[in-house]
C-alpha cells in the first residue's frame, strides 16, 4: 500500500527541496515550485519509481496528491 | 453592442434592474434573463450568428453527455473525438479557411499554377475563438472527470453565452463559472463596489490610453518608411500601452460588470510588464487563455513526450505557442510570433535539472534588482509585437528594417507630439497606481477600508476626470474582437 | 442593494458639481493643447455669437438661410433683398441636418419666414455633428434645445461643453467676448465676408459619400417640419468643388431631389476654380457675388 509519505522523496528531488511536507488533500498551488513543467517531471519520477505507467486520462484527472496516491495502489494492486 | 457605448450603458442599466428585482427569486430566473439578455446583446452584433452560437451550445451539451455516459473508454474516446472534430470544424471554418486556401495558392503559384480563386467571402462571427473555447473546455474536463455533466440546459447555455465574456473572454472554465450559476445570487455590498471599481478602471485603460494610442500606432505601423527609427522604436512601446489597455481594460470591464450580476469570472491579467522573464510574462498576460492552452495542449502534449526529457518538454512547448499565434490569426506573422515566444523559453527548459519554477516565485513588490530582468523581458515583449501588430509578415520585416537600419541616429519624428506626450504621462500615472496596487488585481480597490470613503472618491472622481477630459473619441472597437 | 444604489447616487450627486467645475477651471487655465476633449476658445467662431445673438432679436423675417459655413459664407442678405425683404441667414459651422433640424423647429414659429433656403453640404451628412452641437452650446444657444441636442448625439466634447458653458453663464456669469478674425469680417443677419483670398487647393480626392442614417433621418424629418408648416422651401448647393469630387454624386442628388424642392443648376463651369474660390468647399467673395446674382431670382421676389 502506497502512502504520501514516499511520495516526499521525487518531490524533493524534482523541486530541489528536502522540506516538502504532502498530505492527501495537497495540490500543486500548495508547494512552491510545482508548476506544469515541473508536473511533467515528478509524473516521469514517480513512474520511475513505482515502475507504473499513467494515462493522459489519469495524470489530467489527478486533482490533489491523495488522487495519485489511488491511482498508484490501483495500479499496483494494492487497492 | 461595444462596452464602451452609451448603448451598453442603457442596456446594463435595463438587465441590472430586472435581475435583482424583477427575476431575482430563483436562479433559474437569475440565469433566464442573463441567457435572454445575452443573446439580445450578441444580436446588436449580428443576430445572424445566434443560431450558430445556440450550435456550438447544442454540441458541446450533448457530447458532454455522451461522454460521461459512453460505456466503456473507446466510446468516451470516440464521443471526445468527434465532439471536438465538430468544436473545431466550425472554428476552422468560420477562421481559417480562406488561410488555408490562400496558403495553398501561394504554394501553387510557386510551381506556376495559378488556379481560380477559391477564396470564400467567410465574415467572422464575432466571439467565435472564446466560446468555441469554453466548449471544448467543458467536454475536455468531462473526459477528464474533473466536473460532471451538467444537466441543467439553461446553466449549461449561459456559460457559454454570458455577455460580458462572450466577445473577448476571460475564456473561462465550467469548474470556475459553472457552480456559480447553481446557486441563486445575492446581492453583495462589497462585490457590487468592485464591480464599479474595475468598470471605471477598464475604461480608463480602454479610452484613455488604448483609444489615444491608436492612431500613432496605427499611422507608424501603416507608413514605417515615413519614419526614423527612434519613432518607430517609440511606436512599438505605444502598442505594447495600447494593446494592453485595450485588453486587459476589456477584461476589466467585463469582470466588473459580472461582479454587478454577483458572478467572479477569472483574472485574466496581473502587471505582466512587470514580469522578470517570458514564462513569468504567460502566467500574467492573457491568464485564461495561457491556462486552456497549458492544460488542454501543453500537458498532453508533454505527457505523450516525457520519455523525451526536455526535448519532449521543448516539443509541447513549441507547438503550444504555435497554436497559440494560429488562435490569434490566421496569418503567417502570428505563427511566427508564437514560435519566437516559444523559442525563447529554451533557457528556461533546458538550464539545470528540474529547478526552480518558470513562472518566478510570487513576487512580494517590485524590487530594484527586478528592473534588469523586467526590462529585458519588456524588450524581448516588444520585439515580438512587431510580428503581432503588423498586419502581414512583409510588413512586420519592413518596420524591423526600418527600426534597424536607420543610422541617422535621430530623435523621434512625427505629429502630434503633444498629444502623444500626454499619453505617456498618463501612462505613467496608471503604472504608478499599478505599482501602488501590485497586490489588488485592481489598482483602484486600495482604499478599500470605510474610513477611507473620501480618499476613494477623491480617486474616482480623479479618474473620472481624466476620462473626460483626454478620452479619444475615434477610435472604438477592441483589438481582441478579431480573434 | 439599499446601501449600493443610495451610495452609488450620493457619488453622482457629489461627482456631477466637482467635474462641472473641474472641466470649467481646467478649460479656463490650461492651454488648448493640453485638454483634447473641452474645446473652449477653440472651436468657438466668433460669428456664430454674433449671428445667435441677432438671432434672438429677430422677430419676422421673409427669408431664412440654414446649412453649414457654405451657407454662411455665401448668401449675403445685402445682395439677395432687393426687394425690401427681410433676409437671414442662420448658417452655422459644420451644421448637420440635426441642428438645422432643431435651429428651424425653434425658430420657425417665431420667425414666420416665407421661404426657407436650406443650403445642403453633402459632407455634413457624414459628420455625426458634435462641432456643431458644441459650436452652438459655447456660443450661447438656448440651453434647453443643446441640452436635447446632446441627449440625441451623447458625446464627451459636447457634454464637456455643455457643462463648461452652464458653469461659465450662470455661476461665473461671464459676458461672452466677441471675438474678432483677422480674415473674416461678421457682415450682419448671418452673412460672413472673408477676406478676399484664393484657393490654392487643386488637389481632388475621390471618394464615396457615407452618409450617417441619423443625418438622412432628420433630413426628411426637416421636410416633413417644413410642409407641415406649410412653409415653401429650397434645396440648393452652392458651388462646391469637394462635392463634386464624391464617387457617388447622384447619391446625394437622388437624396435631395425627392424632397421635391431642389434646385439643380449646371453652373460650377461659369466659376474659376482659382479665383472664385478661397478653399476647395467654399466661394470668396467675388465668388459670392457671382453667385448670389444667378440665385437671387430664384429666392427673391419667387413668392
Amino acid at each position: 500500500m502506497i502512502e504520501v509519505k514516499d511520495l516526499i522523496p521525487v518531490f524533493a528531488d524534482v523541486l530541489e527541496n528536502e522540506n516538502i511536507i504532502l498530505e492527501l488533500s495537497t495540490t500543486a498551488d500548495h508547494v512552491e515550485g510545482w508548476d506544469s513543467l515541473n508536473h511533467i517531471y515528478l509524473v516521469v519520477g514517480i513512474e520511475k519509481k513505482f515502475k507504473v505507467k499513467f494515462t493522459t486520462q489519469e495524470i489530467q484527472s489527478w486533482k490533489n496528491v491523495g488522487d495519485i496516491i489511488n491511482n498508484l495502489n490501483r495500479k499496483t494492486g494494492a487497492l | 453592442m461595444l462596452f464602451n457605448s452609451v448603448e451598453f450603458l442603457v442596456f446594463l442599466g435595463f438587465v441590472f434592474g430586472f435581475y435583482w428585482f424583477l427575476f431575482s427569486k430563483s436562479k433559474d430566473l437569475q440565469n433566464g434573463i442573463l441567457v435572454l439578455s445575452s443573446f439580445i446583446f450578441y444580436s446588436f452584433w449580428d443576430w445572424r450568428f445566434s443560431a450558430l452560437l445556440l450550435l456550438s451550445v447544442f454540441i458541446n451539451y450533448f457530447g458532454g453527455l455522451f461522454i460521461e455516459e459512453a460505456g466503456d473508454q473507446k466510446k468516451k474516446y470516440w464521443a471526445l473525438l468527434i465532439t471536438v472534430i465538430l468544436n473545431l470544424g466550425i472554428l476552422i471554418y468560420f477562421k481559417y479557411f480562406n488561410f488555408f486556401i490562400d496558403s495553398f495558392a501561394t504554394l501553387l503559384s510557386y510551381f506556376g499554377y495559378h488556379g481560380e480563386n477559391w477564396v470564400l467571402s467567410i465574415v467572422l462571427p464575432i466571439g467565435i475563438s472564446f466560446y468555441t473555447f469554453h466548449g471544448l473546455s467543458y467536454i475536455l474536463d468531462i473526459y477528464y472527470s474533473r466536473i460532471r455533466t451538467n444537466r441543467n440546459i439553461l446553466e449549461y447555455t449561459l456559460f457559454v453565452s454570458y455577455f460580458p465574456l462572450l466577445v473577448a473572454g476571460p475564456i473561462e472554465r465550467a469548474t470556475h463559472l459553472l457552480p456559480q450559476l447553481k446557486n441563486k445570487r445575492i446581492f453583495n455590498y462589497q462585490q457590487g463596489i468592485q464591480g464599479l471599481e474595475l468598470i471605471l478602471w477598464g475604461f480608463f485603460k480602454k479610452l484613455v490610453i488604448a483609444d489615444t494610442l491608436a492612431p500613432f500606432v496605427a499611422e507608424f505601423f501603416n507608413n514605417p518608411g515615413n519614419y526614423n527609427s527612434a519613432t518607430l522604436i517609440l511606436g512599438v512601446i505605444a502598442f505594447a500601452f495600447q494593446v494592453y489597455g485595450d485588453f486587459s481594460g476589456y477584461t476589466d470591464i467585463a469582470r466588473g460588470v459580472s461582479k454587478l450580476f454577483g458572478i467572479e469570472l477569472l483574472v485574466n491579467f496581473r502587471y505582466p510588464y512587470f514580469s522578470r522573464s517570458i514564462p513569468e510574462f504567460w502566467s500574467r498576460w492573457h491568464m485564461s487563455l495561457s491556462s486552456w492552452l497549458n492544460d488542454y495542449v501543453f500537458m498532453p502534449i508533454a505527457l505523450r513526450f516525457r520519455g523525451f526529457g526536455r526535448h519532449g518538454i521543448f516539443i509541447a512547448v513549441f507547438l503550444t505557442f504555435l497554436i497559440s499565434g494560429f488562435w490569434h490569426g490566421a496569418a503567417w506573422h502570428f505563427v511566427i510570433w508564437g514560435a519566437y515566444h516559444g523559442i525563447l523559453y529554451i533557457p528556461f527548459i533546458y538550464r539545470g535539472k528540474g529547478l526552480k519554477s518558470m513562472f518566478g516565485a510570487k513576487q512580494k513588490g517590485i524590487d530594484f534588482k527586478d528592473y534588469s530582468a523586467i526590462t529585458v523581458t519588456f524588450i524581448f515583449v516588444l520585439i515580438g509585437y512587431v510580428l503581432f501588430r503588423a498586419d502581414s509578415l512583409r510588413s512586420a520585416l519592413n518596420y524591423y528594417s526600418g527600426i534597424i537600419l536607420d543610422f541617422s541616429f535621430q530623435l523621434p519624428s512625427f505629429e502630434g507630439k503633444i498629444r502623444f506626450l500626454i499619453t505617456m504621462v498618463l501612462v505613467l500615472i496608471m503604472l504608478i497606481l499599478e505599482v501602488i496596487g501590485f497586490h489588488h488585481t485592481n489598482p483602484i480597490s486600495i482604499f478599500s477600508s470605510p474610513k477611507l470613503r473620501l480618499v476613494r472618491w477623491a480617486l474616482y472622481a480623479f479618474i473620472l476626470f481624466l476620462i473626460g477630459v483626454f478620452m479619444n473619441t475615434n477610435v472604438s472597437s477592441f483589438i481582441y474582437f478579431q480573434f | 442593494m439599499k446601501r449600493f444604489l443610495r451610495d452609488t447616487s450620493i457619488f453622482i450627486l457629489f461627482f456631477i458639481p466637482f467635474y462641472s467645475i473641474s472641466i470649467y477651471l481646467f478649460g479656463r487655465l490650461v492651454p488648448s493643447d493640453f485638454r483634447p476633449n473641452i474645446l473652449y476658445n477653440t472651436k468657438m467662431y466668433g460669428t456664430t455669437s454674433n449671428m445667435l445673438k441677432e438671432l434672438r432679436s429677430k422677430e419676422r423675417i421673409d427669408i431664412l438661410i440654414v446649412g453649414a459655413s457654405d451657407a454662411y459664407r455665401s448668401y449675403d442678405p445685402r445682395l439677395l433683398g432687393g426687394n425690401g425683404e427681410i433676409i437671414f441667414n442662420a448658417g452655422t459651422s459644420s451644421q448637420t441636418p440635426l441642428q438645422t433640424y432643431t435651429l428651424l423647429n425653434d425658430n420657425l414659429d417665431k420667425l414666420k419666414p416665407k421661404l426657407v433656403v436650406y443650403e445642403v453640404s453633402p459632407v455634413c451628412f457624414e459628420l455625426d455633428g458634435v462641432e456643431s452641437t458644441v459650436d452652438l452650446i459655447l456660443n450661447g444657444y438656448s440651453r434647453s434645445s443643446t441640452l436635447k441636442l446632446l441627449f440625441k448625439n451623447p458625446e464627451i466634447q459636447a457634454l464637456n461643453s455643455f457643462l463648461f458653458d452652464y458653469v461659465d453663464a450662470v455661476l461665473v456669469k461671464r459676458h461672452i467676448d466677441t471675438f474678432y478674425s483677422v480674415k473674416e469680417k461678421y457682415m450682419g443677419n448671418g452673412y460672413v465676408e472673408m477676406n478676399l483670398s484664393f484657393n490654392k487647393d487643386t488637389t481632388s480626392v475621390v471618394k464615396n459619400w457615407n452618409p450617417k442614417p441619423k443625418q438622412l433621418t432628420y433630413f426628411k424629418k426637416i421636410i416633413d417640419l417644413l410642409k407641415e408648416k406649410n412653409i415653401e422651401f429650397k434645396i440648393i448647393n452652392a458651388p462646391s468643388l469637394t462635392d463634386r469630387s464624391y464617387k457617388n454624386s447622384t447619391d446625394f442628388e437622388f437624396v435631395f431631389s425627392e424632397s421635391g424642392q431642389y434646385l439643380v443648376y449646371p453652373y460650377l463651369k461659369k466659376f474659376d476654380p482659382v479665383y472664385d474660390f478661397f478653399d476647395a468647399s467654399h466661394l470668396n467673395s467675388n465668388g459670392v457675388l457671382k453667385w448670389n446674382r444667378i440665385i437671387k431670382d430664384r429666392i427673391s421676389g419667387n413668392k
